[in-house]
């Protein structure tokens, strides 16, 4: 089966979250150059692996109904804190999990603890109100279905 | 153990010099004195790259093995052929002369780049 964005899903810190627009994942591996005199081509040795990622949230205002929630607002305030005499709390590890749901329910996801590296959110007429996130997984993903 | 045969990434050579004293007059003439037939302080600085720590171990156990900078030491065949690597000249060059044997100027320094993979850097001198 193909997939599209219907079957797509972001959970934070295990909460599914409500009215994302995109994410994106990317795995990037450096590689190390083992090239030595004598050699005519390259050869290499894998470095360290980099795991980022992105997604975009409309920032969502909650009416009363349970289970709704402003995701954009959990997420962004993981980074964005407010200071005391100049000095903020720091930013806070957050669980992500972006998904894909197959016709069975089982699903396609990777997972793992990240921290945002940058979030950006404007607000402009004839659009509506969102954050783009954009986040670096520590270390490897502590789960992977692919 | 034989120097380690291993491939350097990089490979840097000087020459040495022949023992002069050079002497220079009050009136401005230059007297230069050979006191040797030989070349010597011959210097080789070599970089391996991104090697496996099990290689990166077998230099400093050489370098244990030769007491440090104290002894001196050749080449093994495979080792030499190694070492040369990629030089496309006459080897005869880049040889040290009959008599002249290397050893460590200073400790061979160990940077660990990531879990099992080191690059290790080794400067020997050529001394009679």
């Amino acid at each position: 089966m193909f997939y599209s964005g219907i079957q797509g899903e972001l959970y934070i810190n295990g909460v599914k979250a409500a009215k994302v627009r995109n994410w994106s994942m990317s795995t990037s591996l450096s590689l190390l150059d083992t090239t030595t005199l004598g050699d005519t081509d390259t050869t290499t040795v894998p470095g360290i692996r980099t795991n980022t990622g992105s997604c975009q949230i409309y920032y969502y205002a909650p009416t009363m109904v349970v289970g709704e929630n402003n995701s954009a607002s959990l997420l962004i305030n993981k980074l964005i804190k407010a200071g005391v005499d100049g000095v903020a709390p720091e930013a806070e590890q957050v669980t992500l999990k972006l998904s894909l749901n197959n016709e069975t329910g089982a699903q396609t996801h990777v997972q793992g603890p990240v921290y945002l590296t940058s979030v950006a959110m404007s607000c402009a007429v004839g659009e509506v109100v969102s954050a783009e996130v954009a986040f670096q997984v520590i270390g490897a993903f502590t789960n992977v279905v692919l | 153990m034989p120097y380690p045969a291993l491939s350097p990434t990089s490979r840097s050579f000087d020459p040495g010099d022949w023992p002069v004293r050079t002497y220079n007059a009050q009136s401005g003439v230059e007297v230069r004195i050979l006191y040797g037939s030989k070349r010597y302080n011959l210097r080789l600085q070599l970089t391996y790259a991104n090697i496996p720590d099990s290689s990166a171990t077998e230099f400093l156990t050489h370098f244990e093995e030769t007491t440090g900078t104290f002894s001196t030491f050749t080449f093994g065949t495979s080792a030499g052929v190694a070492i040369y690597d990629g030089w496309r000249g006459s080897a005869t060059v880049l040889t040290p002369p009959l008599g002249v044997n290397w050893r460590y100027e200073s400790a061979p320094q160990v940077e660990s780049v990531r879990p099992g993979i080191s690059t290790v850097t080794v400067s020997l001198v050529g001394v009679l």
